[in-house]
């Protein structure tokens, strides 16, 4: 079959799942696999952890796609007898019996029954998380928390620390204290703190934030304080995201704009500057090293910028590695452990000859292939025959790699699917990524595990989804109205 | 006297005085440690400093910055690819604590002693109970940012008549051990 034939049925997408979970049940030949998370949540509605629709993968999974104590007992229960790797069919169809077959034992030997963890919202795979008896007591008066809800001096202390990078001092403790209208005074505090330098300044915060998505190496920095092999300057990158998380802008912008933003630290204050130049305009201006290199119709925000391209694509033809990164940084998928997979019908195709159709490849290339190939035309360092295009848009790339490749390479289409859904280049994939919920969810995660140090807990599912759907709708997407919405959940004030 | 003795005695001494009534747990117990930032950053308010003024190693390092700064829950993603701070506390972390907080306690004490006192002037005056008293108020006032209860402040207080017998200087020694208990407790460090 040719690679054009092999793609006529493509666009038919299984449904995408979390799904390390049933990698594990069914063996590593799993290709098309049922959503484990959803189906608990059908089992179990009531359960805290459900209160956004799905689980996460440690309900069941240590690291994907290794199973914990609960996940070993629901794969031992799971049809029991039949061969393995099970069907998807089979699977699906026997996961609801395996959950309710193992709800009385109880997996972490804590003493609590799974099922009872389950429905009080602790982990049925961890001893140290038990249902907590009773109502909430707090006698205590003088140790100055009100450990049974949200204590707004707690808060005020917590936004201090968080935003402003300081402990209140005693004056302003006792002025707090002393408010009539302490709410109105945090949320004050918090407008205040969103300003300071420990929040949004340069190697602040918000620019911490952006390591793991940049992945910056000084050694091949350009620009300002270079490195030795200085290819691209990752202060773009840095200084593109701090804007677009700030100022109440459109956190979108993150995936879909197509200017730049330059920082400068001057008199204690880091501003940061909207700009826009043609590559050769900002050639002339910045130099070869560092000029931005994609014209402005083809930018898709930090997709495109010369770092990312130069960091992740480098010299590959399918650039397979720049779009896991994008999908994990921006949507919160690592393939690498069988997160959002959602495979399509007749792929991998296999343009570039890499093997990826063979049994233990196919199950994840068939989801990254197909959200690779709208940045195959984005160059990086240098294609199949030099270096004259780097980090640009360039829509014959692809012939430049026959020689490296074989001839199917130049086959491969610049139209994919993302998330289930067709998209005809880069630009329509950043457009589907920005406006999912995935990218809703590793938006307010980032920030929630920055302020409150670890992923929500089963117990906050219902606040953490309630700030989800809020970033998406009444916050317009503004990073800085969903903060405020954060600091007004009982996880963040609640001692 | 190694600086060790007394920091090690001065807790074991706070820690033994702490207050025997019940606590109630939270149900939550959320409790986050202050990045070495932070924490360097309420050191230095405390005790009227600046921040690049607390710890240099060798004279030249940062302590908090520079050459603690991972230990002390910080990043360096561009040579060393520590995107994020690290889950678990390294072994090194208390030490490096404590190595922060005595430069810090002990820079202020010498400031105090040259010139306009601001945390330790009432013993540099008059070595007497009244006097420690008084400082003892002060540090956790200036580094915790609440009043004290009278446990504490005996706890401090006291804390000088372990020390005296130990050392030829134990105003300094009290000053400086005193004022690194309150630094490094728990409420100092974690939020």
């Amino acid at each position: 079959m040719t690679p054009s034939g092999q793609r006529t049925a493509r666009w038919s997408v299984v449904g995408l799942a979390c799904l390390a979970g049933a990698g594990a049940l069914l063996g590593p030949q799993v290709s098309a696999q049922p959503n484990g998370p959803a189906t608990f949540c059908e089992v179990y509605p009531e359960a805290p952890a459900c209160a956004a629709g799905e689980v996460t993968c440690d309900t069941c999974h240590t690291t994907p796609p290794s199973l914990n104590t609960y996940g070993a007992d629901v794969s031992a229960a799971l049809v029991p007898g039949d061969e393995r790797p099970l069907s998807a069919d089979d699977f699906h169809a026997g996961l609801p019996d395996a959950l309710v077959a193992v709800e009385g034992a109880d997996s972490d030997g804590d003493g609590y029954t799974n099922l009872d963890e389950i429905l009080a919202g602790s982990s049925p795979a961890d001893a140290s998380s038990a249902p907590v008896a009773g109502d909430c007591v707090d006698d205590n008066d003088e140790d100055g928390y009100n450990l049974c809800g949200y204590d707004t001096e707690y808060a005020y202390k917590k936004v201090l620390i968080d935003f402003c990078g300081r402990s209140p001092s005693l004056a302003e403790r006792e002025s707090f204290a002393e408010a009539d209208a302490p709410g109105d005074m945090l949320h004050e505090a918090l407008d205040e703190c969103l300003d300071s330098e420990h929040w949004r300044g340069i190697r602040g915060q918000v620019w911490n934030l952006a390591n793991a998505k940049i992945r910056p190496q000084k050694a091949v920095k350009s620009g300002r304080d270079p490195g030795p092999i200085p290819l691209a300057d990752y202060d773009d990158d840095y200084a593109y995201f701090v804007w677009t998380q700030t100022d109440g802008r459109d956190a979108r912008l993150v995936l879909t704009g197509q200017t730049f933003v330059s920082a400068r630290y001057v008199d204690g204050q880091t501003t940061y500057e909207e700009w826009d130049r043609s590559p050769g305009d900002d050639q002339d201006a910045r130099g070869f090293d560092a000029y931005q290199a994609v014209t402005k119709e083809r930018r898709a925000g930090m997709l495109t910028h010369r770092w990312f391209l130069m960091s992740f694509t480098m010299f590959t033809g399918l650039p397979r590695t720049t779009a896991a990164q994008a999908y994990r940084a921006y949507l919160g998928y690592d393939i690498a452990r069988l997160e959002g997979l959602a495979p399509v019908d007749g792929e991998p195709v296999d343009y570039d000859s890499k093997g990826v159709q063979v049994d233990g490849c196919a199950s994840c290339h068939s989801t990254l292939d197909p959200l690779t190939y709208p940045f195959s035309r984005y160059e990086g360092i240098g294609n199949g025959t030099g270096y004259g295009e780097s980090y640009s848009y360039n829509p014959g790339r692809m012939d430049t790699f026959t020689g490296i490749d074989g001839e199917a390479v130049a086959e491969t289409p610049e139209d994919g699917v993302l998330l289930g859904e067709p998209v005809a280049d880069l630009i329509e994939w950043a457009a589907v990524a920005a406006n999912s919920e995935a990218f809703r969810k590793a938006t307010v995660r980032d920030y929630w595990e920055l302020l409150l140090g670890e992923p929500p807990r089963a117990t906050e599912q219902a606040e953490y989804a309630a700030l989800v759907d809020g970033f998406g709708s009444t916050n317009d997407h503004s990073v800085e109205r969903m903060l405020h919405d954060l600091i007004d959940t009982e996880a963040y004030g609640a001692p | 006297m190694h600086p060790e003795r007394w920091i090690l005695a001065g807790t074991l001494l706070l820690s033994a005085c702490g207050n025997d009534a019940p606590v109630e747990e939270s149900r939550k117990a959320r409790v986050q440690a202050k990045s070495g930032a932070v924490w360097g950053r309420d050191l230095a308010a405390g005790l009227g400093l600046q921040t690049w003024e607390l710890c240099a190693e060798l004279g030249v390092y940062d302590c908090i910055d520079d050459a603690h700064r991972i230990t002390l829950g910080g990043v360096e993603p561009t040579e060393l690819g520590i995107d994020k701070p690290l889950e678990d506390a390294s072994v090194s972390a208390p030490i490096a604590v404590e190595r922060v907080a005595q430069a810090a306690c002990g820079e202020r004490l010498s400031r105090d002693q040259a010139g306009q006192p601001v945390v330790f002037g009432p013993v540099l005056d008059r070595n007497s109970r009244r006097n420690r008293k008084k400082v003892s108020e002060q540090l956790i006032v200036r580094l915790l940012n609440r009043h004290p209860t009278d446990e504490e402040v005996d706890g401090l207080v006291d804390l000088y008549d372990t020390i005296e017998p130990l050392t030829d200087q134990p105003v300094r020694d009290w000053a400086i051990g005193a004022c690194v208990v309150v630094s490094t407790s728990t409420e100092a460090l974690f939020y």
